[in-house]
């Protein structure tokens, strides 16, 4: 059950024509199972990072990749990004430019089709992830008809009908209000507690990583600066303010409490069970 | 806002193959193309047309592109009329030809060849509009797959025929944030002018979205060492079959005509605007 998933070793990749290295010296590894959260501020690498891990980088968009990326014991440097998209699902952000066919159906099969699945399968699939989504009951509907959040959502759909092993999210919730948002991360956990996927997400959310992320990698500049436990990253205000990484409101209060010396935790809770479970015992000792 | 040429039936035509439309579309457009004579374009769109009404309805008329056709025939033929260099006997409208500074006279020749041309043109649009207005583009990608041609390239058509109304909203939102920052458009020649700051943010804007989706595109496997799932299965029914074989039947009739007895061009006896579009000297 946990074995590797993904192994960098020693990336360093360079965009084409430019001059400054968009990953450095990344060292990587990604058990299966795992729920990585990446923070950083844009322009950090998170993308970058999210398109070697299933060879986009440097087969689609070229450059100079440097180290080895192994994904489930294949080198990315030696295989297409349609071989490793069978086991590798990427989400991109754009929800607008992820629409390839002209029906919900048809985006969702368009995948599996890809793979050779049959058809009786795919129509299976298709019927699956869509109730995932809770898109169901819209297959016919044009893709471009659907409002931004439910092409997200379809975005989402259609990469889970592939049945990736491991999920990569580039900002999947860019375009949707806190309730989307909310829906997404509880699917994305649902996938990662019942199928083991091994689930890598790039968002701005970090008070919903916090809650179900089991370990975060924060970047900046092509750098992995920190990597740990949300508990450990968190933890860091001081680091995560100077890389422009948001810090979970639940932290940020213990954070000021702690540095006016109202409270003295002995460790700084990241998401709201935490910070209810700090504050209860000390709230009965006030005397009413 | 309608932003594809389909119009959802259930008419005979709707349910032809896409295969068979396309086999019609292409006679058609050969048909037209062989000879030198309009008479042959005019039967060709008035079938055309009875068909669109008995498939779409009346609707089909307030279509941009079917608007546009009497623009084409009449610039086509104006055009020709005045510049073609086959203009040999000017048109006398009293005793006075019609005069154009630089360009010279228009003549009977030249107007002759526009008209024909603008026709031709006319059925090509109009069997084009056949095919689109009656085929879901799905099926259109699955009938194009199913004629051999690689399943890639078939996919291109349906993918760009999705740009269409991305690029449409997205050419709404940068004129309407323009405006908001005070576009002038006062009159025709600011608003010709407009249109230059629309178009680089827009063909930037849709090349970046297009590199985007050449990543979706690898991302969900396209192009995989696998034999490719077909979604659809489209089959030639009996009425398809006995359509292709009348289709082509009538093309093999019109070429062995063209062999045998030439364009069928009365270019040089035009000498009225009636006998632009039938021979009546000939009669006579």
């Amino acid at each position: 059950m946990n074995t590797q998933a993904l192994c960098l070793n020693d990336v360093t990749y360079c965009y084409p024509g430019a001059n400054k290295p968009a990953l450095e010296k990344i060292n990587l590894e990604i058990r299966s199972g795992e729920f990585i959260g990446i923070v950083g501020a844009n322009g950090s690498g998170r993308s970058s990072l999210c398109y070697t891990m299933n060879g986009l980088i440097p087969h689609s968009v070229g450059g100079t990749l440097e180290g080895q990326v192994v994904v489930r014991g294949i080198d990315t440097h030696n295989s297409t990004t349609a071989e490793i998209a069978q086991c590798v699902g990427l989400v991109f952000s754009d929800p607008e430019a992820q629409l390839t066919q002209l029906t919900v159906a048809d985006e969702v099969a368009f995948g599996p089709s890809n793979l050779g699945v049959p058809r009786e399968r795919i129509a299976w699939l298709v019927d699956e992830s869509l109730k995932l989504v809770q898109l169901e009951g819209l297959e016919k509907r044009n893709t471009h008809s659907l409002s931004g959040g439910q092409q997200q959502r379809l975005a989402i759909a259609s990469v889970l009908a592939m049945k990736p092993d491991i999920l990569i999210l580039d900002e999947p919730t860019s375009n949707l209000d806190p309730k989307g948002t909310y829906e997404v991360f509880s699917i994305v956990h649902k996938l990662n507690q019942e199928n083991n996927t091994t689930v890598i997400m790039v968002e701005q959310q970090v008070d919903l990583l916090a809650q179900f992320a089991t370990r975060i990698l924060a970047m900046d500049n092509g750098k992995i600066i920190a990597d740990g436990s949300p508990e450990k990253i968190f933890a860091q205000v001081e680091l995560l303010s100077s890389i422009n990484v948001q810090i979970p409101q639940v932290t940020q209060l213990f954070h000021e409490l702690d540095q006016s010396n109202i409270i003295h935790s002995e460790y700084i809770p990241v998401n709201v069970d935490q910070g209810v479970k700090v504050l209860e015992p000390l709230l009965k000792k006030v005397p009413y | 806002m309608k932003t594809t040429l389909y119009y959802p039936g259930d008419s005979i035509l709707h349910r032809l193959d896409p295969r068979t439309k396309m086999v019609w579309m292409i006679c058609t457009m050969i048909s037209v193309f062989i000879f030198y004579n309009p008479l042959v374009s005019i039967v060709m769109i008035i079938v055309l047309i009875l068909a669109l009404l008995y498939a779409v309805g009346t609707d089909i008329f307030k279509n941009a592109l079917i608007q546009f056709i009497p623009i084409i025939i009449l610039t086509v033929s104006i055009t020709h009329g005045f510049v073609n260099p086959a203009g040999k006997t000017p048109i006398l409208v009293g005793s006075m030809p019609i005069h154009l500074p630089y360009f010279g006279n228009m003549m009977w020749e030249g107007l002759y060849i526009g008209v024909q041309m603008s026709l031709r043109i006319t059925a090509v649009i109009l069997a084009s509009i056949i095919l689109v207005a009656t085929t879901k583009t799905e099926d259109m990608v699955s009938g194009i797959a199913k004629l051999g041609i690689p399943y890639q390239y078939a996919s291109f058509f349906g993918m760009s025929l999705q740009m269409i109304p991305i690029l449409q909203e997205e050419a709404i939102i940068i004129v309407q944030a323009q405006r908001a920052r005070a576009l002038r458009e006062n009159n025709l020649w600011e608003k010709v002018m407009a249109l230059v700051p629309l178009f680089v943010p827009l063909a930037v804007g849709s090349m970046q979205r297009a590199e985007t989706t050449a990543m979706v595109l690898e991302a969900r496997a396209y192009g995989a060492p696998v034999t490719r799932t077909e979604l659809r299965v489209i089959r030639l029914a009996p009425l398809d079959y006995v359509l292709i074989i009348l289709f082509l039947a009538v093309l093999i009739g019109l070429i062995v005509t063209r062999i045998a007895y030439g364009n069928l061009s009365w270019m040089d006896s035009v000498r009225s605007f009636w006998g632009l579009f039938f021979p009546v000297q000939l009669i006579k």
